[in-house]
């Protein structure tokens, strides 16, 4: 219609160059809801990061005040690093048993459907169920099942404090983590190989390829964008992590497996210093934003090339 | 949309052998891994149905016959029913969440996707944006808005803010699904006098029924299984819902020392999503991949 008057050479109104209002209408609840619960509080955070700005009382202005003492504060950099330890080891861990198991059940056997289903079952599981069974797994007594287990087995003399001292505390949550979030990642490698042409594995046979060079040749350059895709899922669910390891570990021992997340968590909603705990998760966000554009980039390039 | 469910065999993978031996291979890897898998499901159900006199025993008992059911009988009446009042938080949040987030982003896919108005691009790309940064990096200002508007401690809080975190995704997901839908059928319900709203109910959604009941699941078992903005924003023991309550309840609570209980509190708070989950398994995977794959 719009387009018709136009074609005329009439002039249109104002009002009828913004189109159909009904998009309005339907657009309203989303962009109110995204405008007040996340643009303006993403901007707010900033703001609030510049103070001193208490629960009850009045915020005090300081500037960089927040970001200063973020530098010079140890238990800070211990959050980041762990955090940057936690993501380093887990994050290839668990792409590689996701592609295995992708692997594993990416194909026409009777049955196999059964096994996706039962590798992916622990992505719908609230964290807090999976560490309550986890962390009696790792009972740190004699009679933790995983220690009895290893006990009977002859592997180790006596309990381990699995829970309670590094790397065991570290170790346990990493398996936890596996177990529960690897059925996502593998999900998405078997839509990928699905959506590999069954052309090429075809021709591949005819030449004689065996499976190990039909996979080297076809399956894992395929693959290549979803690896990019599984890392940046997956870097930014660790980097998120936090009540994985409240259930598992409290932070403990000593603060030694505490992540960013359960620092800023803390620092804002236990000290309640909130411009402080602003400024922590702005960086965060820096920081994380950061993180994925490089690895969109990367995964980018290397399929262009 | 590319759709991948669980329940249907995948024709193409590395390990697609000829050979009866290979497919052994294959079946019994399987079966060792899915063993792994699925110990501590078992697990937990097993400790869950332990009597209070199999707990502290060496070697650790993990199985008891016959089961004792009296963990659950305890959890849900411990303080007139206060696990259960968690139950019924969680039912309601999701809910009430799962239909708030059709509605904001049904209509925000069918506007995105039929409609023409100007900054059309621009709302899509906002939308999106939102994606691209954790929502849990701007939890400090929404707490203090939130108190501001008085709802720290009520659960109304948290369909906002889940709504807010599931919409992008939900609206990207019925654009896609609604854009497939030829615009001759939404133009000829218009001719015959529709308005677009009734357009969006009445030809859209039921057009669109799988995108529908992903995001319904999505939504709902999102919501059910939610932690650290229920942790943030219902701090109120008695309001709050099953991950909280149950954080409550084993780890200093009365039940610290007690698994049964806990693994009671852990089946009860996975029951309803694992029905969900046989029942529907196509739909909480469809809405993995679709917003993976053209995000």
């Amino acid at each position: 219609m719009d387009t018709a008057s136009s074609r005329d050479g009439v002039r249109r109104p104002i009002l009828s160059r913004l189109g159909n209002p009904a998009g309005y209408f339907l657009m309203a609840p989303i962009v109110i809801l995204l405008a007040g619960f996340f643009y303006y509080p993403a901007l707010r955070s900033f703001y609030m990061s510049l103070f001193d700005w208490p629960l009850i009382g009045n915020p005090r202005f300081i500037g960089l005040g927040n970001y200063v003492r973020m530098f010079g504060d140890k238990v800070i950099w211990q959050a980041w690093g762990f955090t940057a330890m936690w993501t380093v080891i887990i994050t290839p861990l668990c792409v590689l048993l996701a592609l295995l198991l992708a692997l594993l059940t990416s194909n026409s056997l009777r049955g196999i459907a059964f096994f996706r289903s039962i590798y992916f079952m622990p992505t719908v599981l609230t964290t807090v169920a999976a560490g309550l069974i986890w962390k009696w797994f790792f009972g740190s007594q004699r009679d933790g099942l995983i220690n009895y287990v290893l006990e009977s087995a002859g592997i180790i003399d006596g309990p381990i404090g699995w829970l309670g001292t590094m790397p065991w505390a570290l170790i346990s949550v990493i398996v936890m983590g596996m177990w529960l979030w690897v059925g996502l990642s593998m999900v998405l490698f078997i839509g990928a190989i699905q959506s590999i042409p069954v052309e090429l594995y075809e021709a591949a046979a005819i030449d004689g390829a065996s499976p190990w060079r039909r996979f080297t040749l076809i399956t894992l350059p395929m693959l290549r964008p979803t690896f990019g895709l599984v890392f940046v899922v997956s870097v930014i669910g660790s980097f998120m992590s936090f009540p994985e390891f409240l259930m598992m570990t409290n932070g403990g021992p000593g603060g030694q497996t505490t992540p960013i997340m359960m620092r800023i968590y803390n620092v804002s909603f236990k000290s309640y210093k909130l411009g402080y705990g602003a400024a922590m998760s702005f960086v965060l966000m820096l920081v994380l934003l950061i993180l994925t554009i490089v690895q969109l980039r990367l995964s980018r390039d290397r399929t262009a090339s | 949309m590319t759709s991948v469910a669980l329940d249907t065999p995948v024709r193409m993978g590395l390990l697609r052998w000829r050979l009866h031996g290979g497919d052994l291979i294959v079946y019994a890897l399987n079966i060792l891994v899915a063993a792994l898998f699925l110990l501590p499901w078992i697990i937990a159900i097993t400790i869950s149905l332990l009597p209070e006199t199999a707990l502290k025993t060496y070697p650790p008992t993990i199985f008891a016959w016959p089961p004792d059911f009296g963990s659950y009988v305890r959890l849900l009446t411990v303080d007139d029913g206060r696990f259960l009042g968690y139950l019924r938080t969680s039912a309601v949040v999701a809910g009430c969440t799962a239909i708030s987030v059709v509605l904001v982003s049904g209509m925000a896919g069918y506007a995105l996707s039929k409609i023409r108005f100007a900054g059309r691009e621009l709302f899509f790309v906002l939308i999106l944006g939102t994606l691209m940064f954790p929502f849990t990096t701007v939890l400090i200002p929404l707490f203090s808005i939130m108190s501001q508007l008085k709802l720290v401690n009520n659960p109304v809080s948290l369909v906002i803010l889940y709504t807010v975190v599931q919409a992008p995704f939900c609206t990207f997901l019925f654009r896609n699904s609604f854009s497939a839908v030829p615009d001759a059928v939404r133009e000829s319900a218009l001719v015959d006098g529709a308005n677009e709203w009734q357009v969006l109910v009445r030809v859209m959604i039921p057009l669109a029924l799988p995108a529908l009941a992903t995001v319904l699941i999505y939504s709902f078992y999102q919501s059910w299984n939610e932690f650290t903005i229920a942790l943030i924003f219902l701090t109120d023991d008695q309001t709050t819902t099953v991950p909280i309550g149950l954080v409550n309840l084993t780890t200093s609570g009365r039940f610290a020392s007690h698994p049964n209980m806990q693994m009671a509190g852990a089946v009860m708070s996975f029951l309803p999503i694992l029905v969900l989950f046989l029942l529907f398994q196509r739909f909480f995977v469809s809405g993995i991949i679709s917003g993976s794959t053209k995000g």
